[in-house]
């Protein structure tokens, strides 16, 4: 009952504060009267209309093209004789490691209107040609520059969604349509598209509440080109223009349309997948499409998507980190090249300080979000308690909480008179508290699946030679789930440490995690090089956890054999 | 190769008839990773126009993959495959036909129903994907679906969403789907593996009246031996990668070939072999075997010695209480030793000298253990094979004093 507890404190009650709040007036700390003037005042504000369409269009066009970049690497990579799949698998897997963030930073520097790597290159092509403009030819500070961005790292999820989709799929379906006498495209046409269908519709919407949700590139790229969409926008009105009202009425509607989404999404197209699920027990490989001559163009493009997506981005971080200062990349600039950045880096108090609190923050959110989300599943999928279901979904409710919502919300309600006296707001703790917010959608899901995978008769063993309740859950459960425990916490932890867009709003100079240093660097300090040292640093040390833990596990399976 | 289509393609210069099948020299391996397995070791048959021809054998012995090639759906490392004459694969000459191409009728295990499809959509499909092959006008392929589905008795159900269908219904739809097209061969991959226990045996004999109704040449895949014997003309047995016996279903079971067939068909008793037989050549000879010298019979084919066996069904054991009249052979004093009452029969554990004997009796025979009893193991019934029993599917009793010895250790 005290996860209950818990689960409503952090998820039912902040956003209760939110909504009331954003029919008042006044400070969040000193509430006015109530009002309907900040829903009067988004409806009538320009800036809404243009951040509803902008949002519209940005989440339109990178649910589209990353699918189209995902369904295609997936089908080379599942489907054909493209040679090298091995090695095509890492090469697209590699994109998860970097964060939102740096892949901004890194395009910036590529294709920034002036500086940007890449337009200098092409400024000095194309000059012959009579092109002699100071800036361009290409702007990465354009609606365009976010959708390619954005498009390009978020394929990855997609792509390993659709591989698993792919392989659902009973290979007899497509042997039957060829022992009925029909060619490949006739196959493809007939039988392979519809059939993934409902598959592939799933997963464009699951991108588009992603990208909806997507606060990094938005930020980065968009609000220096002024752009705006929903989530920078309550971040602008929330956080640099202090209108903390209006913010909660921008935030009220975003949630409300980011739940009617997920809604849909889980009562409509989710069933509707799995009406078709056709899930055979035969272990035959579907057949392997031959590309003939086109094989060896296949592999390009996927090396191209690589280093679009991880290699070009790296390098720029790399070079611009062992610059003294940033400038425009030249010949002459490597007798310049220097370690100066790293060593400023780890003799930086600030950073330091920052480092510290992400790491205290991140092991804190994980072992809270997956200790609560077991607690959780243990009493939705086993106890016979009246209400599990409604726990069920409050648990849920998160997954359509967009982040900078729950910043939002959680300043709402730790600023409010009833919880000022705490003096928790500004702290480490409401932050924790926000990221468990965040993650426990995921972690929640995660156990109830793999809970709902243990047969109850292991659990009714353990209470019939005389166990309670306390000892069953610590001898039996835990140890049987322990696995998707740890898989669980690194994940919840990786994104914890390098979340920016819940910690970014609740930051303050006290609970300043790594993530936002990195982005001060960025943009308050306009200071390059440092920002790409730390970046570099960051991609480096997340990667290395990864790689880490992934052994960690493998090894604890076999140990459990 | 440049015979005429009418001719043989094995060079003997028989006629071929529409629906005939000969598969030469096949041979399949797959390479993972790890390892290389050869799962199909040079496999040649033959299948006659119309016959039910049944590959029989445990999982993994290269019975569906040695289907798959045949329809095309994998390539054969080499192999000559050819129906009615035309050549499909060919590693000799590199012709090699692909699955779309073949006409032939295929139902999946999982019957591979499109989802998306109604059920007429589906037995239509065929019949569209071959436009070029079947000239059909809209109103033919309406009258060849509404056919295919009152053979299978579905003719009520053209309009539903296919995957409403029962299990039986669907397994009934995927096989109306590869007879719409008329084909010369019907491919059957353990169609009837997926539907439960009383559908099944009802199955089994709506699909082979199907196939004596159409007379379509059809290969069936199966690892149920009831299968095999309910419904073929000739079954195969496969044994890892090879093909150890082929024959009529009565000749499978009373005259196995190898240890493998008779164990892996039925229950049975296994003698070995002790010394080779005082007699060089076949028919019934007398053997030295682990009771005793035993007559049994011996194909010329197949000379036998120590490490092969005998074969006696336990059915066919005569166990009386008093000695049988003088002049019978093989006749042994045993001693009972575990009597169990099934109903319909009893069975027995006889101890013949070291060996156990099971065999099931009339009920009305009342033994008990320790009974002293005579066994006769009739002659006819003694059957020599190459090979001594081992592995999956055993039913072979142990020596006395083995513990090991399994009682229940009958795969199915």
């Amino acid at each position: 009952m005290a996860a209950a507890a818990v689960l409503i404190w952090i998820v039912v009650i902040p956003l209760i504060y939110l909504i009331v709040f954003s029919f008042r007036s006044g400070t969040a700390a000193a509430p006015g009267d109530w009002t309907l003037a900040n829903y009067a005042l988004v409806y009538t504000s320009k800036m809404t209309h243009a951040a509803l369409g902008n949002t519209l269009i940005y989440t339109l066009m990178v649910a589209t093209l990353s699918m189209a970049i995902a369904g295609g690497l997936a089908w080379l990579v599942e489907r054909t004789d493209m040679p090298y799949r091995g090695a095509a698998w890492v090469m697209i897997l590699l994109p998860i490691a970097m964060p939102g963030m740096l892949s901004s930073m890194a395009w910036i520097l590529l294709l920034g209107p002036r500086t940007g790597l890449i337009n200098v290159i092409l400024r000095g092509l194309l000059a012959p040609f009579g092109y002699d403009a100071p800036s361009g030819p290409i702007n990465i500070y354009s609606m365009e520059g976010m959708i390619f961005v954005e498009s390009v790292r978020g394929s990855t999820t997609l792509f390993l969604m659709l591989v698993a989709g792919f392989r659902l799929m009973d290979p007899a379906l497509e042997e039957a349509a060829s022992m009925s006498g029909a060619r490949t495209g006739y196959t493809l046409r007939k039988i392979t598209l519809p059939l993934m269908l409902p598959m592939l519709l799933a997963t464009w919407m699951y991108s588009f509440i992603g990208t909806l949700d997507d606060f990094e590139t938005p930020l980065l790229i968009g609000l220096p080109a002024q752009i705006f969409l929903l989530p920078t926008v309550i971040y602008f009105t929330a956080y640099l223009s202090s209108s903390w009202g209006l913010a909660a009425a921008y935030a009220t509607i975003f949630l409300l349309i980011s739940v009617v989404l997920v809604f849909v999404y889980h009562r409509v197209v989710l069933r509707r997948t799995s009406q078709f699920a056709t899930v055979s027990g035969k272990a035959y490989r579907p057949r392997q499409i031959e590309l003939g001559r086109m094989r060896w163009p296949a592999l390009g493009l996927v090396i191209l998507y690589f280093i679009l997506a991880v290699m070009l981005p790296l390098l720029i971080l790399v070079l611009a980190s062992l610059l003294p200062f940033y400038r425009v990349p030249a010949w002459d600039m490597f007798s310049e090249l220097t370690l100066m950045n790293y060593e400023q880096l780890f003799s930086n108090t600030r950073v330091l300080r920052a480092a510290g609190n992400s790491l205290w923050v991140s092991f804190w959110v994980a072992s809270g979000t997956m200790i609560l989300a077991f607690l959780l599943a243990w009493v939705i999928v086993r106890q016979r308690v009246p209400g599990r279901m409604i726990l069920d979904s409050i648990a849920f409710i998160p997954h359509a909480i967009p982040a900078v919502v729950v910043a939002v919300a959680m300043i709402m309600f730790y600023l409010s008179p009833a919880m000022q006296w705490t003096g928790l707001y500004g702290g480490l703790i409401v932050l924790s508290l926000a990221l468990v917010t965040r993650f426990i959608a995921f972690a929640s899901r995660t156990s109830n699946a793999a809970m709902t995978q243990i047969d109850a008769s292991l659990e009714e063993a353990a209470y019939v030679s005389g166990a309670r309740k306390a000892r069953v859950l610590a001898r039996i459960l835990f140890p049987l789930l322990l696995p998707t425990f740890v898989a669980g916490w690194i994940f919840v932890a990786a994104n914890a440490f390098r979340n920016l867009n819940v910690s970014l709003l609740l930051s303050t100079p006290q609970n300043e995690l790594i993530s936002v240093t990195l982005y001060d660097y960025w943009e308050r300090q306009a200071d390059f090089s440092m920002a790409s040292a730390l970046g570099v640093v960051l991609v480096v040390g997340l990667a290395a956890i990864t790689i880490l833990a992934r052994q960690l596990i493998a090894r604890g399976y076999s140990g459990n054999d | 190769m440049s015979e005429s289509p009418l001719q043989g393609q094995d060079g003997s210069g028989a006629p071929v008839r529409p629906g005939q099948l000969t598969v030469r020299n096949l041979v399949k391996t797959f390479a993972s990773r790890q390892e290389t397995v050869q799962v199909i070791k040079d496999v040649s048959f033959t299948i006659e126009p119309g016959q039910f021809f049944t590959l029989l054998g445990p999982s993994g012995c290269g019975k569906s993959t040695t289907l798959r090639c045949i329809a095309g759906l994998e390539r054969g490392d080499r192999a000559h495959i050819a129906v009615s004459g035309r050549v499909l694969a060919d590693t000799d000459t590199g012709a090699f036909v692909p699955a779309s191409d073949r006409d032939f009728g295929m139902v999946f295990q999982s019957y591979a129903i499109w989802p998306h499809m109604t059920v007429a959509q589906n037995v239509a499909f065929p019949l569209h994907a071959n436009r070029r092959r079947h000239q059909l006008s809209r109103k033919e392929v309406g009258e060849r679906v509404e056919e295919a589905l009152a053979l299978v008795r579905l003719d009520q159900f053209g309009g539903r969403i296919a995957t409403k269908l029962s299990g039986g219904q669907q397994q009934r739809l995927a096989l109306a789907r590869a007879l719409v097209t008329r084909p010369d061969l019907l491919l059957l991959d353990e169609p009837l593996s997926n539907l439960d226990a009383g559908l099944r045996d009802h199955m089994r004999g709506e699909l082979r009246a199907m196939q004596l109704r159409t007379g379509v040449t059809t290969l069936y895949v199966t690892h149920d031996q009831s299968e095999a014997f309910s419904m073929s003309d000739v079954i195969a047995v496969m044994d890892a990668g090879v093909l150890a016996q082929q024959g009529a279903p009565r000749d499978i079971y009373w005259r196995p070939s190898t240890a493998f067939v008779a164990t892996f068909v039925g229950q049975t008793n296994l003698l070995s072999v002790v010394r080779p037989p005082l007699q060089a050549g076949s028919g019934i000879l007398s053997v030295e075997t682990t009771i005793g010298p035993l007559l049994v019979n011996v194909a010329s084919e197949r000379p036998i010695g120590p490490g092969d066996s005998v074969v006696i069904r336990p059915e066919d054991l005569q166990v009386t209480r008093e000695p049988p009249l003088d002049g019978r052979a093989n006749v042994f004093r045993g001693r009972v030793r575990r009597p169990t009452f099934l109903g319909e029969n009893i069975e027995l554990e006889i101890e013949i000298g070291s060996e156990l004997l099971m065999t099931r009796q009339h009920p009305r025979f009342a033994f008990g253990a320790g009974d002293e009893v005579y066994v006769e193991l009739p002659v006819d019934r003694c059957v020599a094979v190459s090979g001594a029993a081992a592995g999956v599917g055993s039913h072979i009793r142990g020596t006395i004093g083995d513990p090991a010895a399994p009682h229940t250790n009958a795969a199915q």
